[in-house]
């Protein structure tokens, strides 16, 4: 006797984003098990993240055979002048669409491009290790060598502009020791009320190394490699009413990576040897919980580090609602979706970037993200990295419908997707945990639609009206039967947004295994 | 020729004569009786020159200082004959000296030491008091630093170090300071007190011979009594002696006058009295022929000789 088809039904796939840590058996479906190229949308659906457009021409030219641009930032002049710092190949660049070098001071010479670029009373300052500090004046293309008299500013990795001064750690033959400047004088290292900290007797783990430093609601977060102290009074650092002093510590959790450190306004984000974190700042304890953004992908994000050998970068966009964290020699990107966390664990969604490459990140005062790149300064925008169009892939984790104990027989997908009807859709399904899929591509025949200009055609005609994006329906007949099923989406990406909003599986429940 | 003949015939005319004879042994027995003077006189001089030595020797010894010695519990004090005097203290007194003099010693021992090895002493006396709650403070300081995680800090408003530490390293240094000059004023103050102590401790222990030299002085009023009877005595002796000798010088010049007169006399009676030469001139006035006065010797010699010569 005919048996009746049951409709399954996977709403926002992917809307948890990807959850590699738990078992896929009984996981909630709307985790995936790849979503790469993607982001989670504003309608918390699985989308494709945007491309790259070429900013800066010349490149090739510039960067010769090195990785690329490893640093920008971009500084903002108290009258409102823009300018775009650069670095790479050994060298310091501004300007934008035509890379020029800036005049460095005489006999300096530049061997890296790990540069932390900071902004600090109108000037502009260059810090890496084992590096003379650089300061550009009012944004000058002309750079000094930051100093008072003959006492240079410290040869740091890390230099945060914070509470009035520049602090600086993490120096080649100190990394215990923080730093600060004078008030207002970031070149003043020696004199007025600079000072540091030795914190050898303060880590509470007993021995640290500073990787970053973070400024944050008066506090001071100091970032060891593993673990955290926080200082309040940072405001008055050299006050003789000792407000500058320990506010708390963190053991077991450090900064593995010093452009890991960004703050979302509200949160410091940053990544720790186990993954992304977060502190959740409780005003009225002034404690500072911890919230493991990465929970769901802790595994993939500690081996990315352990693979890693050059610096690990990051960026967080408020318009876009993301962290990026970079691993460069991984070709990959994590996304973390900033909107809020999943639940009371504090992870967030996160999708994976491919094929981006990017090797630095600067959001800049417009919103708009640049990304150093081997090729120069790229900006996150578009549906092409660059004229090339990119693959999304989307694939969920096994799903057992609710019936482990039966046999799952596929008959047919009803999706429904955001896309332009040229996008080209593969979808994939197949059972029992098998990398094997059964692939089906199809387009949008049929249902292929020009919307118009401006949502509605004047003339029900083609005239004066381009393709858009459009709500696809797409059904597909499957087949096979097995226990559990894997289905997944692989579209490429040319030019246009793509969302997976629903799909729909019609599905017959066999025998009991 | 002749005139020697006439002189020669002169002169024996005289001695043949009854006065040249009578003359001659006048002269003689004068001659002796001042012979007899001079002895007498001469051995009278050594007489009453021993008389005198031995006055004048006895008069020495009897003013010649007795030495004498006072003696007490604390001391006995010998005088010398040469005028001096030996002080000897008791054991006890002599102890006691040597301890005071031995302590004055040490005391201008560190009157004459360098003030500075004194204050340092003394600095670091009163830093050894002061390094102890001090060093309380600093652990009090040092754990506060730690658990407020600023043991670490250092700023260049504090000379690179931290308001905590300056502050306590600058009460250190004040503290230091202070007990610098406090052990400077204290060591000027403790040799000040050493020299008067010294001087204090020497004075005592010149104590005992003063008092020995007190006593001695109040020996001086008996001992001046003997002085005075052994003095007028010896005075009185002298006198005396001396009194003796002038009564004898006198007895004897006069014995010696009358006996010269004596003798005179019998040489005036056996060679009758030369006169005088006033008696001469008076009687030259008178017309007197004072030839016949020529005595018994001179009566014979002038009977035998004028007979003769008749």
């Amino acid at each position: 006797m005919a048996q009746k088809l049951q409709n399954i039904t996977v709403a926002a796939p992917g809307f948890f984003g990807l959850n590699t840590m738990d078992s896929p058996i009984g996981l909630n479906p709307s985790f995936a098990a790849i979503a790469d190229n993607c982001v989670i949308d504003q309608y918390g659906r699985v989308g494709a993240r945007k491309g790259w457009s070429a900013v800066s021409s010349n490149g090739s030219s510039v960067l010769g055979s090195s990785r690329g641009i490893e640093a920008v930032h971009e500084f903002v002049a108290r009258d409102g002048t823009k300018t775009i710092f650069s670095a790479g190949n050994n060298k310091i660049f501004t300007g934008t669409t035509t890379l020029v070098e800036v005049t460095l001071p005489v006999g300096y010479t530049v061997t890296a491009n790990n540069w932390k670029i900071v902004t600090f009373n109108n000037d502009v300052y260059f810090s890496q290790r084992e590096h003379v500090t650089l300061k550009s004046v009012a944004g000058s293309t002309t750079l000094i060598e930051s100093k008072d008299g003959t006492h240079y500013a410290p040869q740091a990795n890390e230099v945060l502009a914070a509470y009035g001064r520049l602090w600086a750690a993490d120096l080649s033959n100190n990394n215990y020791t923080v730093y600060w400047s004078d008030l207002l004088d970031g070149s003043n290292w020696h004199g007025g009320s600079s000072g540091s900290l030795d914190l050898t007797l303060v880590w509470p783990t007993g021995f640290d190394q500073i990787v970053s430093l973070a400024g944050h609601n008066g506090f001071l977060i100091i970032f060891g490699k593993k673990s955290i102290v926080i200082y309040s009074g940072a405001d008055t650092p050299s006050s003789d009413t000792a407000t500058f002093k320990l506010q708390d510590t963190v053991e077991g959790v450090g900064c593995v990576a010093r452009d890991s450190v960004q703050h979302t306004g509200t949160d410091i984000i940053f990544l720790s040897d186990s993954g992304v974190r977060s502190f959740g700042r409780t005003v009225q304890e002034k404690s500072m919980p911890m919230r493991d953004i990465s929970k769901n992908v802790r595994n993939d994000i500690t081996n990315a580090i352990l693979a890693q050998t050059s610096p690990i970068k990051s960026a967080y966009s408020e318009d876009e609602a993301f962290y990026l964290l970079a691993f460069s020699e991984s070709n990959l990107v994590y996304c973390f979706d900033m909107r809020g966390p999943l639940d009371e664990s504090g992870a967030h969604r996160v999708t994976t970037w491919t094929a981006v490459d990017p090797l630095s990140f600067a959001v800049l005062e417009d919103k708009s993200i640049y990304i150093g790149k081997d090729s120069g300064i790229v900006k996150y925008t578009g549906y092409l990295d660059g004229t090339a169009s990119y693959q999304l892939s989307y694939f969920s984790n096994p799903l057992d419908f609710g019936s482990a104990a039966n046999l799952k027989f596929l008959k047919k997908f009803n999706l429904t997707l955001i896309s332009s009807p040229t996008t080209a859709v593969t979808l994939n399904w197949g059972y029992d945990y098998t990398d094997s899929y059964t692939k089906q591509a199809f387009n949008f025949s049929g249902t292929v639609a020009n919307i118009a200009e401006y949502g509605t055609s004047e003339y029900n005609t083609t005239a004066e009206y381009t393709k858009g994006t459009l709500i696809q329906t797409p059904k597909v007949n499957s087949s096979g039967s097995g226990e559990v099923v894997t289905i997944g989406i692989e579209a490429q990406i040319n030019s246009s947004e793509f969302s997976i909003q629903k799909i729909d599986i019609h599905a017959l429940l066999g025998r009991l295994i | 020729m002749s005139q020697q003949q006439n002189e020669a015939g002169g002169f024996f005319d005289y001695l043949t004569s009854g006065g040249g004879i009578s003359d001659l042994l006048r002269a003689g027995g004068e001659y002796y009786l001042g012979q007899e003077n001079i002895q007498d006189l001469r051995q009278l001089g050594k007489e009453l020159q021993t008389g005198l030595g031995t006055l004048g020797t006895e008069a020495r010894e009897g003013l010649e200082f007795l030495p004498y010695t006072v003696t007490s519990g604390l001391a006995n004090v010998g005088t010398t004959a040469e005028g001096g005097f030996d002080i000897n203290l008791s054991p006890e007194q002599q102890a006691l000296q040597t301890q005071l003099q031995g302590q004055a010693g040490a005391l201008f021992g560190q009157v004459g030491a360098d003030p500075a090895s004194a204050q340092a002493a003394l600095y670091e006396q009163m830093r050894a008091v002061q390094r102890p709650e001090e060093e309380r403070q600093r652990l009090r300081l040092e754990e506060r630093m730690l658990s407020q995680g600023r043991s670490g800090l250092g700023s260049s408003l504090y000379g690179g170090s931290s308001p905590e530490l300056l502050a306590q390293e600058t009460a250190r240094q004040e503290a230091m300071a202070r007990a610098n000059l406090g052990a400077r004023q204290q060591s000027m103050a403790e040799q000040s007190q050493a020299a008067q102590l010294g001087g204090m401790l020497q004075a005592a222990g010149y104590q005992p011979q003063q008092q020995a030299l007190s006593m001695l002085e109040a020996s001086r009023i008996p001992a001046g009594f003997a002085d005075i009877g052994r003095r007028t005595g010896t005075e009185l002796q002298s006198q005396l002696n001396r009194a003796g000798l002038e009564s004898r010088l006198q007895s004897e010049d006069l014995a010696n006058q009358l006996r010269l007169s004596q003798q005179q006399a019998l040489i005036g009676g056996l060679l009758g009295q030369q006169p005088t030469y006033a008696e001469r001139l008076q009687a030259g006035q008178l017309g007197i022929d004072l030839q016949g006065a020529g005595g018994i010797l001179g009566g014979l010699f002038g009977g035998l000789f004028d007979g003769g010569g008749e």
